[in-house]
Formats: C-alpha cells, sequence, structure tokens
C-alpha cells in the first residue's frame, strides 16, 4: 500500500498513527530521496506501507516525481492511498487525477476538513467519490478521526469487495486521435511495466524520462516518426494538462460550497468601486493628495521643529564647542558634517510618513487596485502596449522598472520604454518634492506636489500613447493581474515595517549622506575657505548658464548633481552651502534666497532629471553598453532643462515671483 | 451563431454552428484563448468567465508560466537593492502578482 499526496497534507501524520514504532526508514535507490516504509495489520491481513515523497504531480521535473511514478508502476502496490488538503482541493487533485491514469486503484483520503471548515469550505465527501469513481474518506489524521475508515476502504478494496469504477480525466478530444496515433507508433516499446496509454500520455506531455526511454528502446528511423508527430503537436501539454484541469474543475464544481460571504464578499463590494475604471481613477488621484496632505500637514510641522530644536541646537553647541578649534575644523563639522546631516534629518519626518502611508496602502491590498486602474486608464486613452507596466514600477523605484521592460520582445520598443522610464517619477524624487514644496509654496504645498505627480502621470501616459502607436501598431497586449483580498491593515507588520525601513535608511543614507556632505563642504571651501572661490563654485559657475535661464544659481545647480548619488543628496548638498544659519530654517533660507518660479522650475526639473547612479547602473546593464546609456541622459538633460525653462517664464509669466 | 474552434494556439476557425453555446470547451485553453484576446484582467474576472474558482485559475496560470506560456512582471531589483537606501519603497509600483503572455509561438513575435 502506498501514500501519496502533495507536501504537508498530513502524510507522515497517517503513515506514524499506522504504522507506529514499526517503521524503517531509508533511502529510494540511487536517489537521496528518503524512504519510509512499515508495516501494520488490519482485520487479519499484514500490510506494507510505503510513504512516497510529497509530491504535486507526477511529472519528471523533480527526482521526487519520478520516484513516486515508478514506485507504482514497477512495484504495484495494491492500493494507493491519495491525500489531499480539503482546504485546497485545487491544488490537490491534480495528483489524483494523474493516479487514475496509472493502473493501481485509488481511495481518497480527504484530509484536514476542520481547516476547510473553519474557511467556510463544504464538500461532500459522498458526491466528490461519485465525481471521481473512487472511494473518498473524509479524515482529519491529526485527530486520528477518520483513519480506521480509511484503513478499512483500502481493505475492502484490496479484498475486492468495494465496487470500483473510476472516472479518470480524458485529453481533449481534439488530441484525443493523436493520443492513439503514439500508442500505436510506439507499440512494443513502452518499458515493460508501463501501461502503453500512459507512456504515449507522457510522451505528449513532453516528458523527459519518458522520452528517453522509448528512445532508446527503438531504431533511429522509428524515433524519427514518433518525433515528427510530437513535434507537428508540441501544444498538446496544453491538451493534455487541460484535460486533468477541466476534470479538477467539474469535480470541484459538483463537491464544493463555498460561500461568498466574508473577506471575498467584502473585496468584492469594494473593488466595485475601487477597481472601477472612472470611480477607481478618482479614488486613486484622492489617495495621492491624501499622501501629499498628510505629509504636509504632519511632516512639515515635525521637520521645522526638527530643524529648529534639534539640528539648531546642536550646530549652536558644536560651534560653542568648538570656537577655540582651527576654523576649518569646526567649518568641517559644523557646516559640513551637521549641515549635510541635519538637513537630511529634517527628512525623516517626511520620509516615515511616506513609508507608513505606502504600507498601509500595500497591506490592505490597495496598492494592486492602483495599479489595475491606471493601467485601465491607459486601454482607454488607446494604450495597450507592454511598456505601460513597467513604466508603473517606475513610480515606485526606476531601477525594477528598467529590469521590468524585459517582458518587451521588441528591441526597438524595450529601449524606447527604457528611455522614458527615468521620467516616471520616483518615490526619492516625490520625497524631495515633498521635502521643498513647502518652502516656496507654503499651504499651497499640497496642491503643487499634487498637481505636479498628476503632471508626470500624465506625460508618462502621453508617452505610452506615443509608444503604442508607433511601435506596437496599436496591439492589445495581455497582462493578468492577482489582486490579494483586502483586509486591515495589521498595525504591528506597519510597525515594524517602517521602524526597519527607517533604520535602513538611517544607516545607508547616513554614511553615504555624510561623505558626501563633507565632500561637498570640502569642495565648497577648498583651496581659499571662501565659498566663493571654492572648486565647487567653479564648477557650479561653470555650468550656472544653463541655469540661469530658470534663475538657478551654481547653488542649484551643485545640488542638482549631487543628486545624481541618489536624489536625497540634493537635499544634503543645499544644507551645506546654505549653512544652518542662526535660527533660520534652511526651507526659510531658500525661500527667501529664491523666487517661488525658481523654486517651481527647480522641482520639475529634480522631477525629470538624470536619474541616481543604481538606475543608471541598470540602464547600462540592460542596454549593454554605454552608446544608449549616454543618449539617456543627454535626452533626459535636455528634457528636464527644456521643462524647468518652460515652468519659469510660465510662472514668471503669470506673475508667480 | 458562430463556434469557434481553436485547432492550435495560433490558429482559430469559426464555423457556423446552431445554437450551441458559446464557450463550450476546455477550461486551459479557453484560458489561453481569453489572454490572447488581450487586455488587463483580473485573476476574479478570468474566474467568472471561466466559471471556475480564483484559486483554480491561480492553479492553472501557475501552470502555464511552468509550461512557458506565461511570464510573471515585475519584482526585480535583485542585487540593486542592497546599495538602495529606500528599498522599502520600491515596492510600492508593484503588488500581487502580474503574469502576461510570453510569446512562444514564432507567428506571435513581433519583427
Amino acid at each position: 500500500m502506498a501514500l501519496a499526496g502533495q507536501p504537508n497534507v498530513g502524510k507522515s501524520t497517517v503513515f506514524n498513527l499506522l504504522t507506529g514504532l514499526d517503521q524503517h526508514v531509508g533511502n529510494w535507490p540511487g536517489k537521496t530521496v528518503e524512504r519510509k516504509e512499515g508495516t501494520f495489520t488490519f482485520n487479519g491481513t499484514t500490510y506494507r506501507l510505503v510513504d512516497l515523497p510529497g509530491t504535486y504531480s507526477l511529472t519528471a521535473n523533480s527526482a521526487e516525481e519520478v520516484v513516486a511514478r515508478e514506485f507504482i508502476v514497477r512495484e504495484r502496490p495494491d492500493v494507493v492511498v491519495a491525500l489531499v488538503d480539503a482546504a485546497i482541493l485545487e491544488r490537490s487533485l491534480y495528483l489524483v487525477a494523474e493516479l487514475l491514469s496509472l493502473p493501481a486503484p485509488v481511495v481518497v483520503g480527504l484530509n484536514m476538513i476542520d481547516v476547510a471548515e473553519q474557511e467556510g469550505v463544504r464538500i461532500a465527501p459522498e458526491v466528490l467519490q461519485a465525481a471521481l469513481g473512487v472511494p473518498v474518506v473524509a479524515m482529519v489524521a491529526a485527530r486520528n478521526v477518520g483513519v480506521r475508515e480509511l484503513v478499512e476502504a483500502v481493505d475492502g478494496l484490496a479484498r475486492g469487495e468495494v465496487p470500483y469504477a473510476p472516472h479518470p480525466p480524458q485529453i481533449r478530444a481534439d488530441h484525443q486521435r493523436v493520443l492513439e496515433e503514439i500508442a500505436g507508433l510506439i507499440a512494443g516499446c513502452a518499458p515493460a511495466p508501463y501501461p502503453l496509454e500512459w507512456v504515449a500520455l507522457k510522451l505528449l506531455e513532453g516528458d523527459g524520462e519518458i522520452t528517453r526511454m522509448v528512445q532508446e528502446c527503438m531504431p533511429g528511423e522509428r524515433w524519427e516518426r514518433v518525433h515528427e508527430v510530437l513535434r507537428a503537436h508540441d501544444d498538446a501539454l496544453v491538451a493534455v494538462a487541460g484535460g486533468r484541469y477541466e476534470y479538477i474543475g467539474r469535480t470541484i464544481r459538483a463537491a464544493v460550497a463555498r460561500p461568498r460571504a466574508g473577506q471575498i464578499g467584502l473585496t468584492e463590494r469594494l473593488d466595485r468601486w475601487a477597481a472601477h475604471p472612472v470611480w477607481g481613477l478618482l479614488l486613486l488621484a484622492g489617495v495621492l493628495g491624501l499622501i501629499f496632505w498628510l505629509t504636509y500637514t504632519v511632516g512639515t510641522p515635525l521637520q521645522g521643529l526638527l530643524d529648529t530644536y534639534v539640528v539648531g541646537t546642536v550646530a549652536g553647541l558644536a560651534r560653542a564647542a568648538l570656537s577655540g578649534a582651527p576654523p576649518w575644523l569646526a567649518g568641517l563639522v559644523v557646516d559640513g558634517a551637521i549641515g549635510g546631516v541635519g538637513a537630511v534629518l529634517t527628512f525623516m519626518p517626511i520620509l516615515v510618513i511616506f513609508f507608513a502611508v505606502m504600507a498601509v496602502l500595500e497591506d490592505a491590498g490597495y496598492m494592486a487596485r492602483a495599479a489595475y486602474v491606471m493601467d485601465g486608464f491607459m486601454h482607454l486613452m488607446g494604450l495597450h502596449g507592454k511598456s505601460f507596466l513597467p513604466l508603473f514600477l517606475g513610480l515606485g523605484c526606476n531601477v525594477p522598472a528598467v529590469l521590468g521592460t524585459r517582458v518587451i520582445e521588441s528591441r526597438r520598443a524595450r529601449l524606447l520604454t527604457i528611455l522614458l522610464a527615468p521620467l516616471v517619477p520616483c518615490t526619492a524624487r516625490m520625497a524631495v518634492i515633498a521635502f521643498l514644496a513647502p518652502a516656496f509654496f507654503g499651504s499651497a504645498a499640497t496642491l503643487v506636489s499634487w498637481g505636479l505627480l498628476l503632471l508626470a502621470l500624465a506625460v508618462l501616459a502621453l508617452s505610452g500613447v506615443l509608444i503604442n502607436k508607433t511601435l506596437f501598431r496599436g496591439r492589445r497586449a495581455a497582462f493578468i493581474m492577482e489582486l490579494p483580498l483586502y483586509h486591515l491593515p495589521n498595525w504591528h507588520t506597519i510597525g515594524l515595517l517602517v521602524w526597519q525601513r527607517s533604520l535602513a535608511f538611517v544607516k545607508k543614507a547616513g554614511t553615504l549622506i555624510l561623505a558626501v556632505s563633507v565632500v561637498v563642504w570640502a569642495l565648497s571651501v577648498l583651496p581659499g575657505g571662501k565659498v566663493e572661490t571654492s572648486f565647487l563654485a567653479r564648477l557650479g559657475r561653470w555650468l550656472e548658464p544653463a541655469g540661469r535661464w530658470m534663475g538657478f544659481d551654481w547653488r542649484l545647480v551643485v545640488a542638482l548633481l549631487t543628486g545624481f548619488i541618489a536624489k536625497e543628496n540634493s537635499i544634503a548638498t543645499l544644507g551645506v552651502l546654505f549653512g544652518t544659519g542662526a535660527g533660520a530654517g534652511l526651507a526659510a533660507t531658500l525661500a527667501a534666497t529664491y523666487p517661488a518660479a525658481t523654486g517651481l522650475a527647480f522641482l520639475v526639473v529634480q522631477m525629470l532629471f538624470v536619474p541616481c547612479v543604481a538606475t543608471v547602473a541598470v540602464i547600462r546593464q540592460e542596454t549593454g553598453g554605454w552608446r544608449w546609456t549616454l543618449f539617456s541622459l543627454g535626452f533626459l538633460l535636455v528634457v528636464s532643462w527644456a521643462a524647468g525653462v518652460g515652468v519659469f517664464w510660465a510662472a514668471t509669466l503669470l506673475g508667480l515671483s | 451563431m458562430f463556434v469557434c474552434v481553436c485547432l492550435r494556439l495560433s490558429a482559430f476557425i469559426c464555423v457556423p454552428g446552431l445554437g450551441v453555446k458559446v464557450g463550450v470547451g476546455f477550461m486551459l485553453s479557453r484560458l489561453l484563448e481569453l489572454l490572447q484576446e488581450g487586455g488587463t484582467r483580473r485573476v476574479a474576472d478570468l474566474a467568472r468567465a471561466l466559471d471556475t474558482t480564483p484559486e483554480l485559475v491561480e492553479v492553472m496560470l501557475e501552470d502555464l508560466a511552468r509550461m512557458g506560456y506565461l511570464r510573471r512582471v515585475g519584482g526585480a531589483c535583485g542585487s540593486h537593492c542592497g546599495a538602495c537606501s529606500l528599498a522599502g519603497l520600491c515596492a510600492a509600483g508593484e503588488s500581487g502578482q502580474v503574469w502576461t503572455l510570453a510569446e512562444r509561438d514564432s507567428s506571435l513575435r513581433s519583427e
């Protein structure tokens, strides 16, 4: 008697219950798979019980599956007990479908019905029995319920006292003829204990082991004929697997009753709005606005407090403590280190809010709806190509966006998508914008950043349409999305997540930002000790002419450049260059130094600028060289510059100075 | 009323039929047919269209992916995430599983 079933379905429990201490563990010959064997007695007969390895199917893809099916075919057990998990019959029944194509009689042990009932899944064992045509025994092995009935069924079947009329799954009708043809061609060469039809089926499935066995058995030209038929039907695997799924689907429809209440029902009802093409989109826009609003109402005040009471105080203390020290040391510590790191420190409240809101939305299950709805919007605009989803990934981070373009087969389309990916504002960029917007726009910050994000999404949509019209010729790509069930966010998980991510940020960014700040500071005072004549100023001034079109001076240009390492470094640089002046925070200093139009231009440029070094590295990797990478950089420089200038002049004309 | 028979994954023949309910046919093949129509579909929608449970649709999707007809999208940062300080936020752009048709048939391959 053999015990088959998927991993973790309770085979060991049943095995131990039946054999007790009377068991022997070894290895299957020639394999590293463990073999457990034991004996037990029932109704006067002694049974030898073999525990087969846990498998979901009987393909040749793993040693476990090969071992299991070979045992059944070669050693011909009197009965095979198939243990299935009542809570996920969809998965467990595939093995049963395969087993029924083999010669050994099967008894199905419907295990874990207690778990199934808890989840509201009700299965009628008699109906299942009628559908499958084999004995079905309901069990809860963990509590030793139903095990006796199982053995009774096995015993009855072995003695021939129980009628046995299995209904095995059928191959899809249009392939029945092919199956017979193959069976005819390989007649006599199905290796001894293997049933002919089963071998033919496995050949159609493309089973490696069986193919090898049959090929070795027959002369070359005979195999060629078989191979030709197989090649002509290389999608036969779908017909074979399809037959089994049809079988499973019919069985489940008949025997399983699943109530729609509870979580599933709630999710469906909410999705009627959240995944709706119109309402869902409005909801998404609203959610994005909410994120910004939260950031500004909670984050910005915290930011101000941190700036004044923490950074300012520390800077003051440091300055006092170093009053006797050489000026370069004081400068290094106060302007360099504290200036840079301090600025990023005040960045933390915004970042933590971002982390928290994203974590909540993701945990609750909303993020998937956001992607689905945006995709729906793209379809409305006639964009059906594969570029959309990789670009959408860019909203989180540009790195997975570029890597995600691998799904696009056409090299031209892939390249174009990679070129457009950095235009998608990643969360780092949005966080920087969230930091700077209040400085220039005060209470209007929410509207400004919200507007910028929507603008970015519009640009994304437009470019997507362009790609689709020119490169995909309007062909509709297919995507399948699995939307998880909604559930109340687990505050403990979220708290932990936010804490971990914030800590990770502080650790990684902290060291890097400290280094960058010190370097920036050093470059800003060498060689002469005065900022105006430093290396940094020289570099900045050299590039300043481009920035002057938008009212930038060299300091903003430099801040933009340091964003190349990682976007948050822009803030650090601004902190270093504008110093932690007595009392005045960075935000206030910036607002006092530049007109709002320049501020807006800076935000726009920041949003469209060359991406961080990680993204550039990935672009180089995916485009296979420097040519397209450099082109991408040049392209983005031009686009961001043009957009910045355009916005600056528009804002000035509208009187926004 | 037409009955469309899928001969192979790349060819369809539509013949006039009388009163035959469209939608007869193996779920797995119909799943692939639905996907080849294009567009983005939710697992729940597919389950409804195939008159079965979402769980079975997921099992079939995974199997199709294993067979090479489908491919998973997204979720790839790999080693680059190690250096990124905002490692948690990149998941903001994607959630749940997304699959797309992997183009096996040469007739479907673009350019």
